[in-house]
């Protein structure tokens, strides 16, 4: 049985070459993706430099051999190699810089936490092919009963109450089954067919419908369910593209009416993008370099094992504006 | 002759910058600029009749003179940054030696042009000698602090002379005035007059005595010449906001003087947090204050997963007492294993339930 060699990386350029790939970040509350930007990628610098650098280069410098001498002969002049200071790092600036590396990723609000997909230097692209696949995302959004707000999230101010004391989970259970049921009805009419007609099962036998709207895309769910119920407090569980902090936050506000009740949005969490689930994430404390390279290759590997991830082979886009 | 056309040269450059011709020319060298004319309209007009002279020679003409083309070098041309002279200055070369990061100083604002023309011998030799010498700075530290504040070589050595010896009236161990001036490198830049103001001021104002506020001046130099307004607002929040009592204030600022120097917001949330979401009393903090120099979201993870397993406790009289600053020191995997007993992975798990 061979056993692969594991030979400790020293030189920075060798692991700055390997930093090209898709990294599966947890984002807590309350930072916004510039934020986590800023922080990964000073870290990566600081973790590069912190490895060996390019030592400065050498110049060729010309000089007379007698300094007092103001008029050389050609062959009276020397030589030599000596180390280019400009090049050194106190003068020329650290070797990884943060402008040196290209970002790009998924988009999550300030005010949600969960998965978020990181493109790096070459994972850029993938980034991008990623975000118009329309890959489902998974969330688990908590609400609380009884209370209305502004902008239907906690920091705005109140200006509703209800009763919430009449709500159950199993009015909860049917009030979701029914908006699932007409979402699922709506997709159909974005593609212009009866959903009891051969041309919808046709549609159906390819996969989910998902819109592709660039200006203006059309959130669509696919399921919602109820996963934990504390009266006040509740979570649902939504599978949807398309969607935004403010169209989930609408979102809870509708239940909240169809219970008879008002809600608000308290907490939205990302915990499934296409195959990327949050159980494999990068947390906080572990955006470090060692760490950021094998999420990246753990990465590799689900894309690799699903390549419809970036390139969707057999599901059509449905545009929506067409129809 | 050549020195003249170079002399000349460095004319012609100076009128442009004046005339605001380049932007970034005025980076030069004093090796290049000691000798810049200052009748400039003067030199323009030789150089112009100058150059036409040149112009009207044919090019196969023998030269006029021969040092002419062998030992006049091209001018420095405008650069953005310092690196660009590094190998033509010994001074630059010189501060490289001592570990002065030239990419961090280029960055602010009109320092470089300042750098650019000071000379090793002349400028910067006896203030080296000064720092390490009476001020007792550590050579490694001597890049830290000319990094930090070129603008040392500004000032005359007389007056830091003056104002080392200041500290050393005041009753400043040696240690001590080395650790300020390592520690706060922009300390020396201010006057006798200005620094004995802010002493004052912060022994008035927590009514410190001689040894505290000596103690307080060399556990946090920076601190004395920190932004006032930070202070007072940040005095005014644990003050008047929290309401700690003036001795519970001064120990306070003795055990960690950072308090003053954070953010007015940060401060305010984290007292908040602990005060009014872990229920943690006045004294407590007072007496584990290095609590309030831990990030909010370190806090509130650890607790809340302490709050979840029922060990948050931070009563030392009960059972299961889990201390404030066992509580935030130490990696995530040491607070799991030690102080919450469950393994790392829970701790994860739990985190990316937040």
């Amino acid at each position: 049985m061979q056993h692969s060699k594991l030979v400790r990386i020293k030189d920075s350029s060798v692991v700055w070459n390997c930093l090209n790939g898709v990294i599966n970040v947890f984002k807590p509350v309350g930072i916004s993706v510039n934020n986590v930007k800023c922080s990964i990628l000073g870290n990566l610098c600081k973790d590069l430099n912190s490895l060996e650098t390019r030592p400065p280069r050498d110049r060729v410098l010309i000089s007379s051999k007698n300094p007092e001498d103001n008029e050389p002969r050609n062959d009276e002049y020397k030589v030599e190699v000596v180390t280019d200071w400009s090049d050194h790092v106190l003068a020329a600036g650290q070797r990884h810089q943060i402008c040196d590396f290209k970002f790009n990723s998924c988009h999550l609000s300030r005010f949600s936490s969960g998965v978020l997909l990181v493109g790096l230097n070459g994972g850029t692209r993938q980034i991008h092919k990623i975000k118009s696949n329309r890959l489902i995302r998974v969330y688990h959004v908590t609400g609380e009963l009884g209370k209305s707000t502004e902008n239907n999230f906690p920091d705005s101010v109140i200006i509703a109450r209800a009763h919430v004391s009449h709500i159950w989970p199993d009015k909860m259970t049917s009030v979701l089954s029914s908006m699932q049921a007409s979402h699922q009805k709506k997709m159909f009419e974005f593609c212009g067919v009866d959903i009891q007609s051969n041309a919808a099962f046709e549609i159906a036998k390819k996969g989910l419908i998902r819109p592709t709207n660039d200006s203006f895309p059309i959130p669509v769910l696919y399921g919602i369910k109820c996963v934990k119920f504390e009266r006040p407090k509740f979570t649902v569980e939504i599978h949807a593209i398309n969607e935004d902090t403010a169209y989930l936050g609408q979102l809870i506000q509708e239940i909240g009416l169809q219970l008879r009740s008002v809600a608000h949005c308290t907490g939205i969490r990302c915990i499934r993008y296409g195959h990327f689930t949050v159980e494999d994430s990068l947390l906080r404390g572990n955006w470090h370099l060692q760490n950021i390279l094998s999420n990246m290759a753990m990465c590799r590997k689900i894309i690799g094992e699903h390549p419809s991830i970036i390139k969707q082979k057999n599901i059509e886009l449905a545009n929506a504006s067409s129809q | 002759m050549s020195s003249f056309l170079q002399r000349l040269f460095v004319g012609k450059l100076n009128i442009a910058i004046k005339r605001g011709m380049c932007s970034k020319v005025s980076i030069q060298p004093s090796v290049k600029k000691t000798d810049s004319i200052s009748t400039a309209d003067d030199v323009t007009d030789d150089f112009t009749t100058m150059l036409q002279e040149f112009d009207n020679r044919s090019v196969l003409d023998p030269p006029l003179s021969k040092d002419l083309y062998t030992s006049v070098t091209p001018t420095l041309k405008p650069t953005f940054n310092l690196a660009a002279y590094v190998n033509d200055s010994e001074t630059l070369q010189q501060l490289l030696k001592l570990g002065v990061d030239l990419s961090a100083i280029e960055r602010r604002k009109g320092l470089a042009q300042f750098v650019a023309k000071l000379d090793f011998e002349k400028d910067m030799k006896n203030h080296i000698r000064f720092l390490h010498d009476i001020c007792a700075l550590p050579t490694e530290s001597l890049g830290d602090f000319l990094t930090k504040n070129p603008l040392i070589f500004k000032e005359h050595l007389m007056d830091l002379q003056t104002r080392v010896n200041y500290l050393q009236s005041k009753l400043f161990k040696p240690v001590d005035i080395a650790r300020i001036v390592e520690v706060n490198p922009f300390w020396l830049m201010f006057s006798t007059q200005r620094i004995d103001k802010r002493l004052g001021y912060f022994q008035k104002k927590f009514q410190f005595s001689g040894l505290q506020i000596r103690k307080l001046a060399v556990k946090q130099p920076r601190l004395i010449t920190y932004n006032l307004f930070s202070v007072e607002r940040n005095t005014f929040s644990i003050k008047e906001e929290y309401g700690f009592s003036l001795d519970e204030v001064k120990s306070l600022i003795l055990q960690t003087p950072r308090v003053l120097m954070m953010s007015s917001e940060s401060l305010a949330s984290r007292l908040d947090y602990v005060h009014n979401v872990m229920k943690i009393s006045h004294e407590q903090i007072v007496q584990s204050s290095e609590i309030l120099q831990f990030r909010e979201h370190k806090i509130k993870q650890r607790h809340e997963y302490l709050k979840l397993l029922g060990r948050a406790q931070y009563d030392p009289t009960k059972d299961l007492y889990v201390s404030l600053s066992k509580l935030v020191h130490g990696t995530d995997s040491e607070f799991a294993m030690d102080v919450a007993n469950t393994s790392l992975r829970e701790f994860e798990m739990f985190l990316r339930q937040m």
